[in-house]
């Protein structure tokens, strides 16, 4: 059973093979002379292991002739636009002309090379043939599972792969999916990226809310969170209304608020919220699911069916067509409450030149905390007016979307002073303890 | 129970039994063991003028760094579609390797939750 949490089908270590045989392919034409006249190289390397001493690298030591010595670094996978790429494509046809469009370093005059320029889309492609299919899987209680593709919610769109999604909606009647983060970054990126590509529209939206989240967006510390805290949940009630008015309202979604309940939270609270919702014309369902399993969630099941019948009315956040600051600058306004963007220099210079490459057309992927609507982490109740800080822009042509980096992204974290991997342990008769 | 000996306890249905039941064929799936299948191509192909089940979207609002469940909510939510007889199925993002051995992503949390609170977790997947 502990499979999923460790080689499960291969699709993350045939990503990882993907994606380094790209990086080998490039210092390989390097090494024969580099016909395509790299200057740059953007393309890392990549491993499904925090190891933060990869970070950043040099390579290239051996002093053989033809060498050529160079820096470099290493991503995580789920980080790597091969993962971005193989949850976006429709089919076998699309990954491989998405892999193909992946820019992979610059030239001389600082024009784009890609991996089609060195014909490696067709083996990368061979790579992933298994991975782009779906896993099929099943819950405790034997409720059917498509578990497939995950990549970051922040420098990348944060959801499963739209051939599952797709897939499920074709297999069932009722399709339950997820988007990594909060509904800030998460459900944006779900609406703005993957429905948008895939013609896909949720009939249901289902936001969790928990005590503990509130308390501590009202100002509780993560040490308080667990004790009643009236005045701190009333105070983070802002974070949850504000989620439901974009789901509602800017989105056009139906949406329902559940409660995922804790043994610690008190009914007073509960109460409360309750109260709170109600006032506010929010439906909401309180789920005890993490305890007693389906039966836990049974209301919430009876609303959520009633919600998919009624109609919606979904929009996006921004057209394709807009200019990218204007598409960036409409979801910090609409979305996040920001007043503005302020973008660097060296963001109005990456704008400039992707609109001159003619990928001016794509959405754009906002990499923010998930902790604050602000791109400061620490702000979390938003009280000041706030301005989002649109630090770097980066083309991801193959996964066709503009990552704006707001804040310090970690694409390869490093492992805690005392790692899982210390308690994790397997005895004489192979059962493996410490994983779970 | 722990979190694991619920997980251990719970009886799994071959997976081919599984597909069956979604009306997958024996050429539209590629069992990986007992318990886990890749479905192939061509069931999308079959599949590809078929009408569009609902399709139901679980976020959620700023998290603390402890997650606020939104994977316990949807395999929740579609164990409960189960239980009021509705047809439902999860699509979720996949964990990978190194969150087992970084700090357990897909199972600490709830772990934490167990260890604090002496709740029983029911929903873990069992693959």
């Amino acid at each position: 059973m502990e499979d999923i949490n460790l080689h499960f089908t291969g699709d993350i270590h045939a990503m990882t093979a993907a994606n380094n045989l790209l990086a080998a392919l490039i210092d390989n034409h390097i090494f024969f002379g580099n016909e395509l006249g790299f200057k740059r190289v953007v393309w890392k390397r990549c491993l499904d292991l925090n190891d933060r001493q990869l970070r950043k690298i040099r390579c290239g030591l051996s002093h053989e002739k033809g060498m050529v010595e160079r820096d470099d670094g290493f991503d995580i996978t789920v980080a790597s636009e091969i993962m971005a790429i193989l949850c976006l494509s429709k089919d076998l046809e699309d990954l491989k002309a998405r892999i193909g469009r992946i820019i992979v370093g610059y030239n001389e005059k600082d024009e784009p090379i890609t991996a089609k320029d060195l014909k490696a889309e067709g083996s990368l492609t061979v790579l992933l043939k298994d991975a782009i299919n779906p896993n099929l899987v099943q819950t405790l209680e034997n409720t059917p599972a498509i578990v497939h593709g995950g990549p970051f919610a922040n420098i990348a769109h944060g959801c499963n792969s739209i051939r599952a999604t797709r897939l499920g909606l074709k297999l069932a009647d009722y399709c339950v999916t997820e988007a990594g983060f909060g509904a800030d970054l998460g459900a944006e990126k779900f609406l703005d990226i993957k429905c948008r590509e895939a013609n896909l529209k949720p009939d249901a939206v289902v936001c969790v809310a928990t005590m503990r989240a509130l308390k501590y967006h009202g100002g509780a510390s993560k040490e308080e969170v667990q004790q009643e805290n009236m005045e701190a949940l009333e105070k983070g009630m802002h974070n949850l209304l504000r989620h439901i008015d974009n789901l509602k309202n800017k989105f056009g979604l139906n949406v329902i608020v559940a409660i995922n309940r804790f043994l610690t939270d008190t009914d007073k609270e509960i109460e409360f919220l309750q109260n709170k919702l109600k006032e506010n014309g929010i439906e909401m369902s309180l789920v005890e699911a993490w305890a007693k399993g389906g039966n836990g969630a049974r209301d919430l099941a009876e609303k959520v069916v009633k919600l998919c019948e009624k109609e919606e009315n979904f929009k996006f956040t921004y057209e394709l067509d807009e200019e990218v600051e204007e598409k960036i600058r409409k979801i910090a306004t609409k979305i996040y409450g920001a007043e503005d963007v302020e973008f660097s220099e060296e963001a109005m210079e990456s704008i400039k030149q992707i609109k001159k490459l003619g990928y001016g057309n794509l959405p754009v992927c906002i990499a923010k905390t998930q902790y604050s609507f602000s791109d400061d982490p620490k702000n979390l109740e938003c009280k000041e007016k706030f301005n989002i800080h649109a630090q770097e822009v980066i083309l991801k042509s193959g996964a066709g979307f503009i990552v704006v980096i707001t804040g310090k992204m970690m694409t390869m974290p490093g492992l805690p002073k005392v790692p899982a991997a210390e308690s994790i342990d397997i005895d004489e008769n192979g059962n493996i303890v410490g994983i779970f | 129970m722990s979190d694991i000996e619920i997980a251990r306890n719970a009886k799994l249905r071959d997976i081919r039994d599984v597909a069956k039941d979604l009306g997958l064929s024996e050429e539209e799936i590629e069992t990986y063991g007992k318990y886990k299948a890749k479905i192939t191509e061509e069931a999308f192909k079959r599949n590809n003028g078929k009408k569009d089940g609902k399709l139901i979207l679980v976020t959620a609002i700023n998290p603390t760094p402890l997650g606020e469940g939104k994977t316990t909510m949807s395999i929740g939510l579609a164990d409960g579609l189960r239980k009021i007889g509705k047809k439902s199925i999860l699509a979720l993002r996949e964990p990978s390797l190194r969150t087992s051995i970084w700090y357990k992503r897909w199972s600490s949390r709830r772990r934490i939750c167990t260890s604090s609170t002496n709740g029983r977790y029911k929903l873990t997947f069992y693959w």
